[in-house]
């Protein structure tokens, strides 16, 4: 399903889309608009992202050094961290 | 100037870890950086590192930390690490096309750094992003590091390979332990 949006576009902007349509890069100034953002959203993953990492940031508790210490004593006991961090590089 | 080292994930996660065999001179170490003695750049990976470390640790660990869920263990490391005064993190860079037989691929600039030091080394995947990040942070803080800190075996077994190819001395904290670097 297809949504038609209005949108405005200054002169030197429209000019060049024209252009290009003109030159046959694309068949219409619709299909250019479409072209173009379809493009910079591929480009810009980030646009939508990101808001799994922001909650989780949002939702850890916030802890000194020592009771990381202590919760680091209890998470890593028998562990050997260097190893750890190295099985997940291979 | 401040010296100017390079963290891996592991000296960081050392500082937290009582039972890891360097971890008083992990925490001096954070300490000298948090005090501003020292300067010190780590990779963004670092970051997914960190979660993903505590959260295997935290698997193995299941039933005896009810008291915290999974997401917050990790998220709270991770907040840590982020808050980390003088610790620089290194971005992956704009990106840098490339195109082979008309085909056009786009890599950020970290991954070509990576890219080109993995057809020289025999390191890990993952390892050459760090050492990538190292390469690039000389660049960004016009300043050369001074080691590249590590608890990685696989790292320390290449470490003169690496010292030719990026021009970095890779060590341990306890290699490096009695740098004067504050004076």
């Amino acid at each position: 399903m297809e949504e038609v949006i209005t949108s405005r576009f200054s002169e030197e902007l429209v000019r060049k889309v024209d252009q290009a349509v003109s030159r046959g890069h694309f068949r219409s100034r619709s299909d250019a608009l479409r072209v173009m953002v379809e493009e910079y959203l591929k480009e810009h993953p980030e646009l939508f992202l990101g808001e799994g990492t922001r909650e989780l940031l949002e939702k850890a508790p916030t802890m000194l050094d020592d009771e990381l210490e202590a919760l680091g004593s209890r998470l890593f006991r028998g562990l050997n961290v260097a190893k750890l961090v190295a099985e997940g590089r291979l | 100037m401040r010296a100017l080292v390079y963290l891996d994930t592991n000296i960081i996660l050392a500082r937290y870890a009582p039972d890891e065999p360097q971890h008083r001179e992990a925490k001096n170490l954070l300490v000298k950086i948090e005090e501003g003695k020292l300067a010190a750049v780590t990779s963004i990976l670092t970051l997914i590192e960190v979660v993903s470390t505590t959260s295997r640790a935290y698997e193995r660990f299941k039933g005896k930390a009810e008291f915290m869920k999974r997401e917050e263990v990790a998220g709270a490391f991770l907040r840590r690490v982020i808050s980390i005064r003088n610790l620089g993190l290194i971005p992956t860079g704009g990106e840098i096309s490339i195109e082979v037989e008309e085909q056009r691929v786009k890599l950020p600039a970290l991954f070509a750094v990576a890219l080109e030091i993995g057809s020289k080394t025999g390191v890990k995947t993952l390892d050459n992003i760090h050492l990538a990040s190292a390469s690039i942070a000389s660049r960004i803080y016009g300043q050369k590091i001074a080691y590249f800190l590590t608890l990685d075996e696989d790292i320390l077994k290449h470490r003169e390979e690496i010292k030719n190819l990026i021009e970095i001395k890779v060590a341990t904290p306890v290699e490096i332990s009695e740098v004067p670097f504050d004076s």
